[in-house]
């Protein structure tokens, strides 16, 4: 999967207990996240790469390094087709 | 001229040549202010001017969002809102509200020039940092409390009336504002005080309300109730709580024999928080970042149920609502 950034029309809101919220002002739909979305949300605003947020994930949940890999590939298709995120150019 | 005060927010308006006041009913419940001074919202009044049943979208404006028959467009710094008879300019720079008001026996669907006023004053009010929350609040003597959140038809209204029987006391049964309360920096809840509006099933669930409530609409089904009058002495203007006590309750009506009540997590009880904000969405809208921390910050204090209302919280709402949020009171 191609890298990706958020999409400047996705509001993020993070939660007490870990959860957070999207809010795309164009579609007007709202997406919930679970922590692990919540990681990688945050990671793409600090525009790390596909490998840099799995090796966050490994690091914060303890998973194995392909488990953490799936899954933020996983969710990255999830929000790439909620338009929550937009493929990186070059 | 009129006016009302609303924590701290003076409204002054004026009608002019107008056959009725639209302003006087909507906000019946508000005080004046304690002292004179200048009014940080004011609104013109006057009659429909000729073309203002024309759609806005043939003069150019481009359609930004609806509320039931009220379509609203963009214009300059702010919204122009239309119900096909009345306009009603909204420019969020501090200029009047300027309402051009068709005979009320011209509205197409009963009450739609009040809707626009209020969307108006929703809108205006945000600038103030006063943010709309389509919720009731209920407290209880321990200075616990009970947030019902939802849209029309969720069963806000029931969920408060049992609430009501069982002793609570109220802010109100549908419009809320919140606010950061200055110094603390704590949410508030405020009310905007007005009647209730009761639906038949709701009215047979509570016959004693019954011989209060006002003769239904030409068009609605439901009936107005003075709180005041039904529940002496209860009315709240406002709510602080503190971190863990505040329910947050997301009600729904469903087919099922049996209510049902269970946790829901921060993010999904967030999501029903925005789908009751529904001014956040709007583009253009002034201090949506605020809003947001607001709702946010109201979960933190706040633990969170989806109340699926069965039909037995028809035939005993007391018990089967009332007693089962009262096992989950803070």
């Amino acid at each position: 999967m191609s890298e990706m950034q958020p999409h400047p029309q996705a509001l993020f809101t993070e939660l007490d207990d870990g959860t957070g919220v999207l809010l795309h002002l164009e579609t007007k739909f709202y997406f919930t996240l679970n922590p692990t979305a919540v990681l990688v949300w945050k990671s793409l605003g600090d525009g790390a790469s596909t490998e840099a947020i799995a090796d966050r994930l490994t690091a914060a949940f303890r998973v194995e390094r392909d488990v953490a890999e799936r899954d933020v590939t996983a969710i990255l298709a999830e929000m790439l087709s909620g338009g929550l995120v937009l493929q990186k150019r070059g | 001229m009129p006016c009302v005060a609303l924590y701290g927010t003076t409204l002054a308006w004026s009608c002019e040549a107008l056959s009725f006041d639209p302003l006087t009913d909507l906000l019946a419940f508000l005080a004046p202010p304690p002292a004179a001074g200048p009014a940080a919202i004011r609104f013109t009044l006057h009659p429909a001017a000729p073309g203002s049943g024309r759609d806005p979208a043939a003069e150019g404006f481009v359609p930004s969002f609806f509320h039931g028959i009220v379509q609203a467009y963009e214009a300059p710094s702010g919204f122009l809102l239309w119900d096909r008879v009345s306009r009603v300019s909204v420019p969020l720079d501090g200029s009047p509200i300027v309402a051009s008001i068709a005979p009320r026996d011209q509205e197409i669907i009963a009450g739609s020039t009040a809707v626009m006023l209020q969307i108006a004053l929703t809108l205006e009010l945000r600038r103030e940092h006063l943010f709309h929350l389509h919720a009731a609040a209920l407290i209880h003597r321990s200075g616990a409390g009970v947030l019902v959140v939802g849209g029309s038809g969720a069963g806000k209204t029931t969920t408060t009336l049992a609430l009501l029987e069982a002793g609570y006391s109220y802010l109100v049964d549908d419009c809320l504002f919140l606010r950061r309360l200055p110094g603390s920096g704590r949410v508030d809840m405020l009310a905007f005080p007005r009647e209730f509006h009761l639906g038949p099933a709701t009215l047979a669930a509570f016959p004693r309300l019954a011989s209060l409530a006002g003769p239904p609409s030409a068009r609605a089904d439901k009936r107005p109730v003075d709180p005041r009058e039904a529940y002496p002495g209860r009315d709240r203007k406002a709510w602080t709580p503190a971190r863990g006590a505040a329910l947050a309750v997301f009600p729904t009506i469903t087919d099922a024999a049996e209510t049902t009540l269970a946790p829901i997590s921060k993010a999904e009880a967030f999501g029903h928080l925005l789908a009751s904000s529904a001014a956040l969405v709007i583009a253009g809208i002034p201090n949506r970042e605020e809003n947001l921390a607001l709702l946010r910050d109201l979960l933190e204090v706040s633990s969170c149920r989806e109340l699926r209302l069965g039909r037995d919280a028809l035939l005993d709402p007391r018990s089967v609502v009332a007693d089962r949020l009262e096992l989950e009171r803070p």
